[in-house]
């Protein structure tokens, strides 16, 4: 109890020193500032972005359900359904790869070309010099500067004393080795935890007040603060290794600021070049070319089958070849996706190597914004494209039994009114939570193990430390 | 003279034993190897797989079946990004905008097939080009080794001795900025003279404007270079403590390479808001929904006209959308009537999709260029426009394909418009639709685009040293 009390007492006294200095003060107001700045603009493009996702979801149910009932079969086959991803008020924790995917799909089937998957609006292609200068998103200030600003704050925590001749003076007024380390270490982890998680919460509020975007759910929130948390100790304890391993400051932060470039620039770039030369990923070029070749064949497959017999309704014809397009494409997909997911894989195998790749992962998946639920949305739409078609085929077919040809005559109000609220649905489903809370913990406890890792060898040299 | 010679070889000898510098030679000659050799293994990759997909696009134009013009227009045709050769060395925008279309008669979709619209995770991460290495990690290793070219002396108290022998100051300071500007072009330079050669070495034909270019590209990052020496030797000269000048000088690498183009591009957003892009999305689907009544009013229209001049077609005839090939497939009817509609309809069509991009993409590209602007005001993007520029992987550079791709789409249209104007029933030969054709910008264009850049990096080269010469000046031995 005495040990905590003195620990306690030697942490406050240190962090009242660090807070008057005024470097720590210039940094931690920027720091602030900056990560203030990002969380606002995160609330203000998430409230936006659900806002006209609403909208949309609108528009796209007024669209269907307007226009002639009983022209509707043909019509609806022609204009095809439009799916969004809905935005997650998340998504305000780090922007991911939210501004690179689209959230939006066409649907359609059965007009020219019949197997189209509309997957772009074509917004990337409008400001590419945007995406590539990188936008000041509160994951990007997380991930890049927060540790910067953690390394400047802990480089110099014990060989700066040293230097200045005051860690004698503190080893030698009497509480232990360990107690002056942990006080230490601990007024710096407020030091730093503190106005992160404040400039955090101000942001959040702020936006939320301002804009009236929706509070992210708790879980997420919690996760977020999880992930934060770790990351801030990982790279203190970083810090104050390498100042107790170095004897002078210059060394220690040249040591912390290659660790922290390699960290940041290197590994990630150097994991994707390794994997894409180690497993390249499969070539879209010649997936697009067996695409067409596979509607080739289907359409030759199809006039063999049925334009020696009687002729079929123009439509049927098309919706049956685009069904049989769907379903070829749909096992092409299959295999190209998972050459795609292996060579991703790898990508992320080499990326959960360094602290970087598991701070990033962990966040954009709390975030929403990793591409594997853009890629999840995208392999729901594909087979809505399915289920739609054949939703339309049996219709036809229905309407032909009934001596109705629907794509030059109108349908019966009943039958057409009946077929539109037989519709199906699209079977997208966000991961659960419980799934979501494996993933992210499995990330966080390696980030801690790495920090106990460091943070005992910190211990240890400080207690071998030569203070003079 | 003497006095500077003894001076120089005495700095050179001194760097010459240095550990740091041999590691740091090492690491910069690593790096640009690295990047030099992976982006000429990708270029190589994707030239051979466009040349794959233009052949099989080809072969599969020529052997589709005899059909009517309009399902031939439908049929499409490929049109794929030439790649440059010097986005070995920069890939710019490449990896943000679409590399591929199929030209499908009136539908004109964007162009798709960017690595960050199929691979989000790689283009978020970053591409490890030569670009990155020079713009990014070459001026944090010359950070390394010259931020205590003075104040590392002042530490060690070795500069009062020089400064007390009977050498002008002057001469001692410009031995020591030439001493160090040979170090940094040693241990910088060579590595990536090496980073540019090795795609030569791999047998790349670069023409003569590409070779042109590459020698800007080093010029201009002789400049960038330059600046940053010059602000370390400013600051390191200013400085008492060389832990005080590294750390003051990684805070101006991180304000050069990461700060200012961010902070540029949340400015921008503030001043000049974008739009959602599922906002662009609602507006272009209203015009599209405008578009579709205004083609069926006008469809009816030319079907009622030429119902008038072959009174053949029967009543029921003339779904809109409905294929042409029925049509032409009997020889009941004498005409196309889908062909002729979309000969009308096809200007229109275009008319109302330019419009929808036009406007709807106007806020996005005011913030961009408002970004891009304010972003100049760091080397690192100035540096970073210059090369993309030389190296023809810019945004201008996209514009100038894009352009090229609707002018053939154009072409392309008007060539089965006047099939169908000379009611061409049915299309055997295939060698005659229009190719696209490109000729790449002109290098001068680049230059030119790439001249603003290329000043500013030079204003901040003389900047840096003038203001290095000063410092040096009144540097203090103490």
């Amino acid at each position: 109890m005495n040990a905590l009390r003195s620990t306690s007492r030697l942490a406050l006294s240190y962090l009242r020193l660090q807070l008057s200095g005024r470097g720590y003060r210039a940094l931690t107001t920027a720091v602030m500032l900056l990560l203030f700045l990002a969380t606002e603009r995160g609330t203000r493009e998430t409230a936006l972005a659900i806002s006209t996702y609403r909208a949309a979801v609108a528009d796209e149910h007024a669209a269907w359900a307007e226009g002639a009932p009983e022209e509707w079969l043909a019509a609806g086959v022609r204009k095809g359904r439009w799916l969004y991803l809905e935005p997650l008020a998340s998504q305000t924790l780090a922007e991911g790869v939210s501004k690179l995917q689209q959230g939006s799909c066409h649907v359609r089937v059965g007009v020219a070309p019949a197997h189209r998957l509309d997957l772009t609006d074509g917004a990337l292609s409008w400001t590419p010099e945007l995406r590539r200068l990188g936008s000041l998103d509160l994951g990007y200030v997380v991930l890049f500067l927060l540790p910067l600003w953690i390394l400047f704050v802990s480089y110099d925590l014990v060989n700066g004393e040293k230097l200045r001749g005051t860690l004698k003076l503190a080893l030698a007024s009497g509480p232990s080795r360990s107690t002056v380390f942990a006080a230490k270490f601990v007024s710096s982890l407020l030091a730093v935890w503190t106005p992160t998680a404040a400039a955090i919460l101000l942001g959040l509020l702020a936006g939320t007040y301002t804009y009236h975007a929706p509070w992210p759910d708790a879980s997420r929130v919690l996760l977020f603060a999880s992930i934060l948390t770790a990351h801030i100790l990982f790279y203190l304890c970083l810090g104050v290794l390498a100042s107790t391993c170095t004897a002078s400051p210059r060394t220690s932060l040249a040591v912390v600021m290659t660790l922290w470039a390699f960290f940041s620039f290197v590994q990630p770039r150097a994991s994707v070049l390794a994997a894409s030369l180690l497993r390249p990923s499969p070539s879209t070029v010649s997936f697009e070319m067996k695409k067409r070749a596979a509607l080739a064949e289907s359409r030759r497959s199809y006039v063999e089958e049925h334009h020696s017999g009687a002729a079929q309704s123009w439509m049927l014809e098309r919706l049956v070849l685009a069904a049989e397009a769907i379903r070829r494409e749909q096992a092409l997909q299959r295999v190209h996706d998972d050459a795609r997911a292996d060579a991703l894989g790898l990508v992320d195998a080499f990326m959960l190597l360094s602290p970087f790749g598991l701070t990033q992962s962990a966040l954009v998946q709390v975030a929403g914004t990793d591409s594997s639920r853009y890629d999840r949305f995208r392999q729901a739409c594909n087979d809505y494209r399915w289920q739609l078609t054949r939703h339309f085929v049996g219709a036809y077919e229905a309407s032909k039994l009934q001596g109705v040809d629907p794509s030059t005559s109108e349908l019966p109000r009943t039958t057409a009114r009946n077929l539109l609220d037989n519709i199906p649905g699209s079977a997208y489903r966000e991961d659960d939570t419980r799934t979501l809370l494996l993933r992210i913990s499995a990330r966080i406890s390696a980030l801690l193990v790495l920090a106990l890792l460091l943070g005992v060898a910190a211990l240890r040299n400080f207690e071998r430390y030569d203070a003079r | 003279m003497i006095y500077f010679r003894i001076v120089l070889r005495h700095e050179l000898l001194v760097a010459a034993r240095s550990a740091r510098h041999r590691v740091i030679f090492v690491v910069a000659l690593a790096l640009t190897t690295l990047a030099s050799v992976s982006g000429t293994k990708r270029y190589l990759v994707e030239v051979r797989e466009r040349d794959q997909l233009l052949m099989e696009a080809e072969r599969e134009w020529l052997a589709q079946d005899p059909k009517a013009p309009h399902p031939a227009n439908h049929f499409g045709r490929w049109v794929i990004k030439p790649i440059e050769p010097l986005s070995i060395f920069d890939r710019g925008v490449e990896d943000f905008v679409g590399q591929r279309i199929v030209l499908d008669a009136h539908v004109k979709t964007p162009l798709v097939g960017g690595v960050g619209e199929e691979e989000p995770l790689r283009a978020l991460l970053g591409g490890f080009d030569l670009s990155f290495v020079a713009a990014v990690l070459l001026p944090l290793l010359l950070i390394f080794v010259a931020h205590d070219a003075i104040c590392g002396e002042k530490e060690r108290g070795t500069l009062r001795q020089l400064l007390a022998a009977p050498i002008p100051r002057a001469l001692v300071f410009a031995a020591k900025f030439a001493s160090l500007a040979f170090v940094a072009l040693l241990c910088l330079g060579v590595p990536t003279v090496v980073g540019f050669a090795i795609p030569l070495a791999q047998g790349i034909a670069f023409d003569r404007s590409a070779l042109a270019q590459m020698a800007w590209m080093s010029g201009a990052l002789a400049l960038y270079l330059a600046a940053f020496l010059g602000v370390s030797l400013a600051i390191s000269a200013s400085s008492a403590r060389s832990s005080t000048a590294l750390a003051a000088l990684l805070g101006f690498w991180l304000l050069c390479t990461f700060l200012v183009p961010r902070t540029a591009e949340l400015i921008a957003a503030s001043v000049h808001p974008a739009t959602a892009p599922l906002s662009l999305h609602r507006t272009q689907q209203q015009l599209a929904r405008d578009l579709a009544e205004h083609r069926a009013e006008r469809y009816r229209v030319v079907l009622e006209e030429i119902r008038k001049q072959h009174p053949e077609i029967p009543e029921g005839f003339g779904t809109l959308g409905h294929d042409g090939r029925h049509a032409a497939a009997d020889p009941r009817w004498a005409v196309d009537p889908t062909g002729v509609f979309i000969t009308e309809a096809n200007a229109l069509i275009n008319e109302h999709r330019d419009r929808a991009q036009r406007d709807s993409a106007t806020d996005g590209r005011r913030q961009q260029a408002l970004a891009v602007s304010l972003a100049q005001a760091s080397p690192t993007s100035s540096l970073m426009a210059a090369w993309s520029s030389l190296a023809a992987t810019d945004w201008n550079h996209h514009q100038w394909f894009e352009r090229r791709v609707d002018r053939y789409f154009q072409e392309f249209g008007d060539y089965f418009n006047q099939l169908w104007a000379h009611n061409v029933k049915e299309l055997h030969d295939f060698t005659a639709a229009p190719c696209f054709a490109y000729a790449r910008e002109p290098g001068e264009v680049a230059r030119r685009r790439a001249a603003r850049s290329l000043w500013l990096l030079l204003t901040w080269a003389v900047m840096a040293t003038i203001a290095a010469a000063f410092r040096l000046s009144r540097c203090d031995a103490r």
